[in-house]
């Protein structure tokens, strides 16, 4: 199970990484006149001091990801559930976080360089419009073009009525795939109403930098609904293979992801094309408004919502109270990833405790118990080896399963057991059937002769 | 053309906003007939309040740089209507030419000064 969990998180954690340090790396490459997060001007751009500073990022960038691959090796050779799963996220905090701190040191370096030289002359300080850019801007497409999409995504649903079966499985799958085909069209106006992107005083390569965003970022929606529609329906069509549903899942998140990042390195290479072919007279510089070069902050922009710096998709206005509220949030809830291994060893490693009398007994797991008192049981039986489980909810590790499970030959039952133990009870009650074991098999069946006994 | 606001300038921002569309008109940026943005879009793109935007484009329609249609937005006045200075524009001038008096200036050194600022803003009639 270990090997399979470390397979499983390889494939999910690892590719963090790499999609990090190339999204970074790519910010050397000057678009709209950034490098690295600072507006420099297009002279400026080729000078030996930016492009050793530059290279130098670009290396540390890799070392430090070639550093991080290599601390994975010990993770394959860790023990447990818990303490694997703790070592992963910790790592996936490491992998999000170096790279970061590579960019804003690379980012601080640059902009010193550029303020000791006195690299200015952009347009700072200021908001700018182009209002011939503003006045030309295209509208969304029709919401409409959603529709087939959503519709596709019914037919499940629509199916498993027809053949009465399944109506419960079909609908969870309509109503999840029907939401993100919803909320891509709540989202894919959204990008259109962002501020237009302004490098420098032609009109017309601004109207070109917003159109390619634009026309990217609306054509990843449309691609993700149609995406998620298909999903909904393939996803009805192996619902029964297990294999068949991991594989599904993996190539929808696969092509998702994928999806995501071509559409932004698409529209920087528009970016970094377009600013590259046409020598300017005036350029914009937003820099004072980006801290660190990756967080907004202008008071003056009623905006909410920014297309980021660096990375893919928008950022938030942190002049906005409520984009205050919600980085906070998301930063607690990154650096607390690791608690959550912490918590998972703590419940793996807190052995359970049983107390047992001649009229009832308990079986605690931290906050999870069950107690059965023995008037209330109408069949028991001892078992010596453990049947085949199913977790239905609840924790399913080494050293405990506990929560709603489905028994062979016993169906649903709640169970508290040490699935290394010898010996195991199950007691059936009128409302409920209880699976528990005990750290000894002494214990367990002293406490079926009680039960046998009344 | 681009609009500079500056949110930390003494000048409003709708004045800001007219004073800067008058000199692009001036200086041939934006030509006549060329379609502005509308309120709301311009308004949403700056990050400003809808009613400053509004009163920007009041003042330059009364003032006769820009029409304002209903129907197709607002758009740069055409050309060849000799409209005159506003008395506010006069006043500002005659206090311009006063100061100009006072540094010691002589006629032709501020005619010159003038010409030169009157050609700087482009040939838009001719």
């Amino acid at each position: 199970m270990d090997n399979l969990f470390t397979l499983i998180m390889l494939a999910c954690c690892y590719p963090v990484l790499p999609i990090i340090a190339l999204v970074l790396a790519n910010e050397t490459k000057p678009k709209k006149n950034i490098v690295i997060g600072v507006t420099l001007p297009k002279e400026k751009q080729e000078e030996p001091k930016v492009k050793a500073i530059c290279n130098g990022y670009r290396k540390s960038l890799r070392n430090w990801s070639v550093f991080l691959t290599f601390l994975l090796i010990p993770v394959f050779f860790l023990p447990s559930f818990s303490i694997l799963l703790t070592a992963w996220l910790c790592w996936l905090l490491l992998a999000i976080i170096v790279p970061i701190v590579v960019y804003i040191r690379a980012h601080l370096k640059l902009k010193a360089l550029k303020v000791a030289n006195e690299w200015f002359g952009g347009v700072a300080r200021r908001t700018v419009v182009d209002i011939t850019v503003t006045a030309s801007l295209k509208k969304p497409l029709s919401h409409w073009l959603f529709l087939p999409a959503l519709i596709i995504s019914l037919l499940p649903l629509a199916i498993a009525y027809l053949i009465d079966q399944e109506l419960l499985y079909a609908a969870t799958m309509t109503l999840s795939c029907g939401s993100i085909i919803l909320l891509s069209i709540f989202i894919y106006p959204l990008f259109f109403r962002q501020k237009a992107d302004v490098a420098g005083d032609d009109d017309m390569i601004n109207l070109a930098l917003t159109g390619a965003r634009r026309y990217q970022w609306g054509k990843c929606w449309i691609l993700l609904s149609y995406l998620t529609a298909l999903f909904s329906l393939a996803i009805w069509f192996v619902r029964n293979s297990q294999w068949g549903v991991l594989l599904i899942v993996s190539l929808y998140t696969l092509a998702a992801i994928a999806i995501c990042i071509s559409t932004e390195m698409s529209a920087r290479k528009a970016q970094e094309k377009l600013t590259a072919q046409y020598g300017q007279t005036q350029y914009v510089d937003e820099d004072d408004f980006w801290l660190l070069g990756l967080f907004y902050h202008n008071p003056d922009d009623r905006h909410f919502m920014i297309n980021k710096r660096v990375g893919i998709g928008a950022t938030m206005n942190l002049a906005r109270p409520m984009a205050k509220v919600l980085t906070v949030l998301s930063l607690l809830i990154l650096f607390c990833l690791p608690l959550v291994g912490v918590w998972t060893i703590y419940e793996e490693y807190t052995p359970m405790t049983v107390t047992a009398s001649k009229t009832s007994v308990t079986v605690q797991h931290l906050s999870f118990e069950i107690s059965v008192d023995y008037d209330d049981i109408n069949n028991a039986d001892l078992l010596y080896e453990l049947p085949g489980l199913s977790r239905l909810n609840g924790t399913g590790m080494d050293t405990i399963d506990k929560g709603k499970f489905s028994v062979e030959g016993y169906g649903v039952c709640q169970i508290c057991i040490d699935p290394g133990a010898d010996t195991f009870l199950v007691m059936e009650t009128d409302e409920k059937t209880y699976m528990i074991s005990t750290p000894s098999s002494e214990e367990t069946e002293q406490i079926y002769q009680w039960i046998e006994a009344r | 053309m681009l609009l500079q606001l500056d949110f930390h300038s003494e000048a409003p921002i709708y004045l800001q906003i007219r004073d800067q569309i008058v000199m692009a008109i001036a200086e041939t940026r934006l030509k006549a007939g060329e379609r502005l943005p509308s309120i709301r879009t311009l308004a949403a793109q700056s990050g400003i309040n809808v009613m400053t935007v509004n009163k920007a484009y009041a003042l330059l329609k009364r003032e006769g740089y820009i029409t304002v249609d209903r129907r197709h937005g607002a758009a740069v006045a055409a050309d060849g209507e000799n409209r005159g200075l506003s008395e506010k524009s006069l006043a500002q001038l005659r206090l311009i030419a006063a100061e100009a008096r006072l540094t010691g200036m002589t006629e032709e050194g501020f005619l010159s000064l003038c010409i030169n600022g009157f050609r700087q803003g482009g040939r838009r009639n001719g």
